[in-house]
């Protein structure tokens, strides 16, 4: 958001002191203010109009820089390379141009070689080949959430939005603009920025991470951009997102679940919520991952405290009367008849009268952990590091390591006692899920995964976990369902695939055992990537 | 013609001429003896006149010249004379007129009538001439035409010159005369011939020969001695010598003494060569003398044992080595020399006084000092050292044999794939525990529903014994006891190969140690109990089990963590030995831009195989290390970043296409990657190790500090007692100890409560109970509080004694005050007033005491501290047994506490006693006990701590210093060197320790000192 502000306002401060003809000046200015307010058709009209009242070099440059921008804004990287060079060929001493140029060509040269699906209201984008397998899950899911939340927000974008699936770290940073030690704090995996939703691939991840849910959230984000003609602060943005994202799958929209409700009791027992001031410009800038998604927890639930108090309309009005007042303190008394202060006191009330409690007291939040390249250990424990308590550690090794050698209910026995010291932790319950599955314990084994749902749902192995268990059960439904929920969180464990296949074979859905076997195949495949991905800094 | 008269004149004539020739030539040669003999004898005289070589070549000259003269003159005409025939026809003419002519022409005409041409004369008449002069000549004495032969005329002449000659060539000069014979002609430049007889020669051979001297009479003068033997060399010279020289080969000049006709002179044999004698001037000479160096012979030596090609062995291993050497004077040294890459190196294996001639013998050999890479072959010889004291000691080297160094880790790797095998022997154990053998899944009997729906662990049934199979529960646990006895075969066998292997941590095997210890006393239960099991033992089995799981998982998770490790320091060993293989391939690279030659190149394209050979080890290593220590305690970054293989590949391009400099560039960024992996290994091994050894670090620093805590507590304490020591000594007590202080509070609280008795016995019978009864109760009461009051003095709780004290003293006021107002009581008010003054004066006796107004009550507050202090070590005793339950191997830590509990206790009751003297020596011991338990713990953190950091002690070195007394190694251990003061003091205190051993010391003392004698003496 910084970012985008900066380079409207860099571009508006190169255009003012270039600008001669008083008609050339209006239309840029014009122009921008169309690019700023996420007007991208109007802006693309207004370039054109720009580059033909451009007479004098310094006018065609400026105009050219313009069209390059827009250009950019619409994801057409090569054309907005070009009129770069352009621009940039006409006033070679230009700093700010120059340095407008490389970011754009260094951008360009990684998005040249995306390839792209083409659905009725997005393209979406990947690059490495195993990211192909994205695209069908996501399209089903973006047109969901196309309608579910444009019928929420009243929004309905007129051009396809574009979408984009970044292969690595490195790119996926040159993107966003956001630096790696923001993405690994924080935890952000998407962003909507420069006319586009951009994500990461939950590939990077070894666990995964809720990527259709992140889509939905960064469609969110377009949708109020689009709305509200980028007056919406961030908090609000964020807020809403959250309240969002979860519309695909749920009819009720709900932002508390026991990890936020016990990052919220515990800032309202220590009286530490992060002020509202301290989300500008990101949440993705806080200092810490649980200060960002306290933050989370807390915009997400003043929307969600919005709309439960003065209905969906709400929102929409809210929306509007931003981008009316542009002043969102005046939009919410508009709305809501208090002024801010009172209204998010009287959030603060309603939070604290809903006796949040702290459901998962060793509640950590922990930074991003990237998949790296080595090979796992034979007893599968590098995921150890993540307990935080010792004989836990322990118990859960000693576990581990009867259970690699066949010694199942021994295994069983350690988990129990690793347990006892870490009731809540999803990687003793899954393992200990796993291992009495194994010896049959199906109902045990499923009765251990429950509580997970709630308080870890972002947990891969939960779903694989119940998956199989359902699958051996003889309940195929119950099994894809549970297996399509790991689909959302990482779909390239070929084990899921695999289940799958096995499960729409027996229930004669030959047309999804036949896309799951391609999936499968593209998951078997050596990886492709389609050129090297380089921080290049040569133009 | 008459042929007959022409052979007849031929044959007359031939033999004329025959005559003529012998007695000419005779002549001839009779004169050339003459001028011979006339020269040589002139020559001979004239060489008289002056002795000069140049002189004595003129008169050879002339002497030849007249030779010379006497040949061309009379011996050489003859020789070349021809007769011709009209010579002879004069000749003949001189014996008969005409007969000469008459027999030429007879001549001529036999040449014409042989002749083919023919001259024309009448045959006949030729025939008639032959036969006339034939039969003439025939006829005629023919001798006046032969020469006189001088020989007969001049005999006596020539017999006299020939005489004189003689005679005077005889008596010629000597050196004329050999110069003379010579065939020189020109004077000679070198000196004359000394002649030399008698020559007599003495050797002197060199000391460490041990040879005679000797003695050779009538030698030729030639020398053969050994380097180094004093030559004697004497001889009688045939020309009088009165100063010369012996002049050795090579200038080497020794002067000659000369006595009563002999000379003598004295020299060295220090090569080979020749010597000669000569006079001062250099005229005369002796001929030339050789010498024959002998050379002293190498010693020779042989390694015996041990044979074959090449002898494996450990490097901490020692071999016998067997040998065998002589020399033909003495050997002085043997040394055992071996090549290894560094370089030679040798130890001393025997070195004699005796330098005896044969040596035999063996040594072992520790191999544990020689520096050499793993599976380096190593050469090896023994040299031999002779005793030459002259050319320096001669060296003889031996056979070699080849020694090979298994690789020394080896050893650990082996106990280490013994410990990943132990581990599953124990997780297989904890299996059986666990499944089969735990309470609640013991097999029941078949008539029983087995039907439970338990998880593990879970004893619902446990007092329903009666369900249970015995004979089945029984089996089971016999396996299982199998099992852990192998297992525990395993574990001993670890422990006994981590004794002498080098790479094993010492703290490791402290752990392993303990662990065996405990399985055994397990193991040990598990014997008692099985063979005679019954269904009564079932609780003890479960406790057992109980016991035993706990156990196995302690020990699970410990090797666990060990072999984990383990593997982390063998990724940092192979990523150390990586990067020393880089800086290989960095010196090659210099080297061929220097050069550029084929070699050169050849050997970096070994390195980098061998890099590559590494990095696959490496990265093997690395992958087998489980995640949890990966990410944990290894930065990913540091691994991530470098492609090593990739690059190797790319360096070996960049050599081969000759870009140097960028092959170096790309190396040095290589190793830069490589620098920062092998430093996040050497960190991520110390932070692991110290996570791994955190908890015994923590409690090893716990129990320093409790120790430190009581032992600086117990030296204020002797401080105290010291200074009470000093308060009786200025003022000696009255015979009075804390025994006495009680027995007299004793009797006071006697007294006490007789008083209180008699007033009840006067008050009580006269009185109703219902008037009297606040009196009567108060009396009770004290009377009941006196009894206390005498149980907690007793108990030498002085507080709780004063407060009933105080309690008491009340009463007896009370008591007095209702005396005034009730006569009853009145009546026993003296025993009230005593009563009362008895009990203020035991509140006023205990209150001393207790402010230590009084020496009683310092005794007794330093005998209560005391008494705290032995419990708080008392308590620190358990603490360390339990800790030791862990890690047995605890050096005598928990003993030595122990120790000083025990001298606390005797502290104590001498404090009791007032014995303060022994209660200072007692409560010294403790502190010195205490000292040796603080310093023996933090000898035992020291390495812990060098565990930690990833730098444990060796097994063998810790057990080396503990069992040797440090006679390997580095002992870390804390000694205390004791001041100069106090050894001399020790000495006279020792004596008279001894003497008071001797004599008998008082009642207490005789153990102290035994005690501190022993003490003394270690």
């Amino acid at each position: 958001m910084k970012s985008l502000l900066f380079l409207i306002s860099f571009f508006s401060l190169c255009i003012n002191a270039l600008a001669k003809e008083p008609d050339f000046e209006i239309e840029l200015q014009s122009g921008k203010q169309y690019l700023f307010s996420g007007q991208v058709s109007e802006a693309s009209q207004a370039a054109d109009r720009i580059l033909k009242l451009a007479e004098s070099p310094d006018d065609k440059a400026l105009a050219y820089f313009f069209k390059s921008q827009v250009e950019f804004y619409k994801s057409n990287y090569t054309k907005a390379r070009e009129l770069g060079e352009k621009s940039h060929a006409l006033i070679p001493a230009d700093k700010e141009i120059g340095g407008f140029l490389d970011y754009i060509i260094k951008v360009a040269k990684n998005g040249e070689r995306f390839e792209e699906v083409k659905t009725e209201h997005f393209i979406i984008r990947y690059s490495h080949s195993k990211d192909s397998i994205l695209v069908s899950y996501a399209e089903d899911v973006l047109e969901r959430v196309y309608y579910e939340i444009g019928l929420d927000l009243e929004s309905y974008p007129s051009e396809p939005v574009v979408v984009e699936i970044y292969p690595n770290l490195e790119s996926f940073t040159l993107a966003s603009t956001l630096s790696e030690n923001d993405i690994k704090t924080t935890g952000v995996v998407g962003i909507c920025k420069f006319n586009r939703i951009m994500i990461l691939s939950p590939r990077l991840l070894p666990q995964g991470y809720t990527w259709l849910d992140t889509l939905a959230h960064e469609y969110t984000h377009y949708l109020i951009f689009l709305k509200s003609g980028n007056t919406v602060p961030v908090w609000l943005h964020e807020g809403i997102a959250k309240f969002e994202e979860k519309r695909w799958k749920e009819k009720k929209r709900n932002v508390i679940n026991p990890f936020y409700e016990t990052l919220l009791a515990k800032a309202l027992k220590a009286n530490n919520l992060v002020p509202i001031e301290k989300m500008h410009p990101s949440l993705g800038k806080l200092s810490s991952a649980y200060e960002a998604q306290l933050a989370f927890a807390q915009v997400g639930t003043i929307v969600d405290f919005l709309v439960k108090k003065w209905g969906n309309k709400s929102l929409v009005d809210l929306l509007n009367n931003i981008k009316e007042k542009n002043d969102y303190k005046v939009a919410i008394k508009e709305v809501t008849k208090k002024n801010f202060a009172d209204f998010y006191n009287t959030w603060i009330r309603d939070l604290r009268s809903r006796n949040l409690k702290e459901r998962t007291p060793q509640v950590k939040v922990k930074e991003l952990r990237f998949e790296e390249k080595r090979a796992g250990s034979k007893d599968q424990s590098e995921d150890l590091v993540e307990l935080d308590n010792a004989q836990a550690k322990n118990y859960t090794r000693l576990g581990d390591m009867l259970r690699t050698r066949g010694r199942l209910k021994a295994a069983t026995y350690e988990y129990e006692k690793a347990l006892h010291f870490d009731p809540l932790s999803p990687i003793i319950l899954n393992r200990l899920a796993s291992t009495l599955s194994a010896y049959g314990e199906y109902d045990k084994a499923k009765e251990r995964l429950t509580p997970l749902f709630e308080l870890h749902p972002e947990y891969i192995e939960t779903y694989t976990n119940l998956g199989k268990i359902y699958l051996e059960k003889g309940n195929l439904n119950k099994a894809e369902e549970a297996y399509t929920q790991a689909i959302s969180i990482n779909p390239f464990n070929p084990e899921i695939h695999i289940a799958l296949i096995s499960i729409y074979k027996k229930l004669g859905r030959t047309d999804l055992e036949e896309f799951e076997k391609k999936v499968l195949n593209v998951l078997l495949e050596d990886d492709v990537v389609t050129q090297p991905y380089e921080n290049t800094n040569t133009k | 013609m008459n042929t007959g008269s022409e052979a007849i004149l031929d044959k007359v004539l031939r033999s004329l001429e025959k005559k003529r020739k012998r007695v000419c030539l005779t002549n001839g040669t009779i004169e050339f003896l003459l001028v011979l003999c006339a020269s040589l004898g002139l020559i001979s005289l004239f060489a008289h006149i002056y002795s000069n070589n140049l002189y004595f070549s003129i008169l050879k000259t002339l002497a030849i010249a007249a030779l010379f003269f006497g040949f061309v003159k009379f011996l050489l005409p003859p020789i070349l004379k021809k007769e011709r025939k009209t010579e002879l026809a004069k000749e003949l003419e001189r014996v008969s007129p005409g007969l000469g002519e008459d027999t030429l022409n007879a001549a001529l005409l036999m040449a014409e009538t042989q002749s083919v041409k023919k001259l024309g004369v009448s045959k006949p008449l030729v025939s008639a001439h032959i036969d006339k002069v034939a039969s003439r000549i025939e006829s005629l004495d023919l001798s006046p035409a032969v020469p006189k032969e001088k020989i007969r005329s001049y005999s006596k002449a020539i017999a006299a010159v020939f005489v004189l000659s003689l005679t005077s060539l005889i008596f010629s000069p000597r050196e004329f005369h050999s110069f003379l014979f010579s065939t020189k002609i020109f004077p000679p430049t070198e000196p004359y011939l000394l002649e030399l007889a008698d020559i007599k020669v003495n050797y002197n051979y060199p000391d460490y020969t041990e040879i005679p001297p000797q003695e050779i009479k009538g030698s030729t003068g030639d020398i053969k001695a050994i380097k180094g033997t004093n030559v004697a060399f004497e001889a009688t010279p045939l020309k009088l010598l009165d100063r010369g020289n012996l002049v050795i080969e090579k200038g080497h000049v020794i002067p000659v003494n000369s006595e009563k006709g002999k000379i003598k002179a004295e020299f060295r044999i220090l090569s080979s060569g020749s010597f000669f004698v000569e006079d001062k001037s250099g005229k005369y000479r002796s001929r030339v003398f050789k010498i024959t160096m002998e050379e002293d012979k190498n010693p020779r030596v042989n390694i015996e044992h041990p044979g074959g090609d090449v002898i494996e062995i450990d490097g901490g291993e020692k071999l016998e080595v067997n040998y065998r050497a002589d020399d033909d004077f003495g050997i002085t040294k043997l040394m055992l020399a071996w090549n290894t890459k560094k370089g030679e190196s040798s130890r001393l294996i025997k070195q004699t006084k005796e330098e005896l001639k044969f040596l035999e013998g063996k040594f072992l050999w520790e191999l544990g000092s020689v520096d050499s890479d793993p599976g380096e072959t190593l050469e090896v010889r023994i040299k031999a050292y002779d005793n030459d004291t002259v050319s320096g000691p001669k060296i003889g080297v031996s056979n070699v044999i080849k020694v090979k160094f298994k690789n020394p880790r080896k050893k650990h790797e082996d106990i280490l794939i013994i410990a990943e095998k132990l581990l599953d022997e124990f997780l297989d154990i904890l299996g059986d525990e666990v499944e089969n053998a735990r309470f609640g899944n013991w097999p029941l009997n078949s008539d029983q529903n087995s039907d439970g729906d338990q998880t593990p662990g879970q004893s619902e049934n446990q007092s329903d014994y009666s369900k249970i199979n015995i004979s089945m529960t029984k089996s089971i646990q016999e396996d299982l006891t199998s099992k852990i006895e192998r297992s525990l075969s395993s574990l001993d066998k670890i422990v006994g190969k981590m004794r002498n292997d080098d790479f094993s941590d010492y703290t490791y095997f402290l752990e392993l140690s303990g662990m065996k210890i405990r399985i055994q006393d397990l193991l040990d239960e598990r014997h008692d109990l099985i063979p005679s099991f019954l269904i009564t033992d079932l609780p003890r089995l479960d406790s057992l089990i109980t016991k035993e799981i706990n156990e196995f998982e302690d020990d699970i998770l410990f090797l666990d963590s060990m072999l984990k490790g383990e593997k982390l320091r063998e990724s940092l060993l192979y990523g150390k030995d990586t990067l020393s293989k880089y800086n290989e391939l960095s010196e090659l690279l210099e080297k061929l831009k220097q050069n550029g030659d084929e070699t050169t190149r050849k050997e970096i394209a070994k390195k980098i195989e061998e890099l590559r050979s590494l990095m696959s080890e490496l990265t093997e290593k690395l992958s087998s290390i489980s995640g949890d220590i990966y990410d944990g305690f290894l930065n990913p970054d540091a691994f991530e970043s470098i492609d090593l293989q990739g690059k190797l590949d790319e360096i070996m391009k960049l050599a081969e296409r000759g870009k140097i400099d960028e092959a170096v560039d790309l190396l040095s960024s290589l190793k830069t990657g490589l620098q920062s992996m092998i430093a996040s290994l050497e960190s991520g091994f110390q932070s692991f190790s110290s996570a791994s050894l955190s908890k015994e670090i923590n409690r090893l620093n716990e129990i320093i500090s409790r120790i430190g805590s009581i032992e600086k507590e117990q030296t204020n304490l002797k401080g105290r007692t010291e200074n009470l020591k000093e308060s009786f000594l200025k003022s000696p007590p009255k015979k009075e100890n804390l025994s006495d202080f009680l027995e007299r509070e004793r009797k006071k609280i006697e007294q006490l409560k007789n008083m209180l008795s008699e007033t009840k016995a006067k008050v009580s019978p006269d009185i109703p109970e219902s008037e009297i009864i606040e009196g009567s109760f108060l009396i009770d009461r004290a009377l009941r509080k006196t009894d206390e009051l005498e149980h907690w003095l007793q108990a030498l709780e002085f507080e709780e004694a004063l407060k009933r004290a105080k309690e008491v003293e009340e009463d007896t006021i009370g008591l007095k005050n209702l005396s005034k107002l009730f006569w009853e009581i009145a009546k026993g008010d003296r025993e009230i007033g005593k009563s009362e003054g008895l009990a203020r004066e035991i509140r006023q006796d205990l209150e001393n005491a207790l402010q230590g107004g009084t020496r009683d009550g310092q005794s007794y507050q330093i005998a209560k501290r005391q008494d705290e202090l032995e419990k708080e070590t008392s308590q620190l005793g358990n603490d360390i047994g339990e800790f030791q339950d862990d890690s047995s191997l605890i050096p005598q830590i928990g003993e030595k506490v122990g120790e000083s509990k025990g001298f606390m206790r005797g502290a104590y009751d001498n404090l009791k006693k007032t014995e303060i003297s022994k209660a200072i020596s007692n409560q010294e011991e403790a502190i010195k006990t205490l000292k040796k338990a603080r310093e023996e713990t933090e000898g035992l953190l020291e390495k812990y701590q060098l565990s930690a950091k990833g730098t444990g002690l060796p097994v063998p070195l810790v057990l080396g210093n503990q069992l040797q007394q440090g006679t390997q190694g580095v002992d870390t251990g804390y000694v205390e060197i004791p001041a100069p003061e106090e050894s001399q003091i020790g000495k006279e205190f020792k004596e008279s320790i001894l003497k008071a051993l001797k004599e008998g010391s008082p009642e207490g003392y005789s153990e102290l000192n035994k005690r501190y004698y022993d003490r003394i003496i270690k």
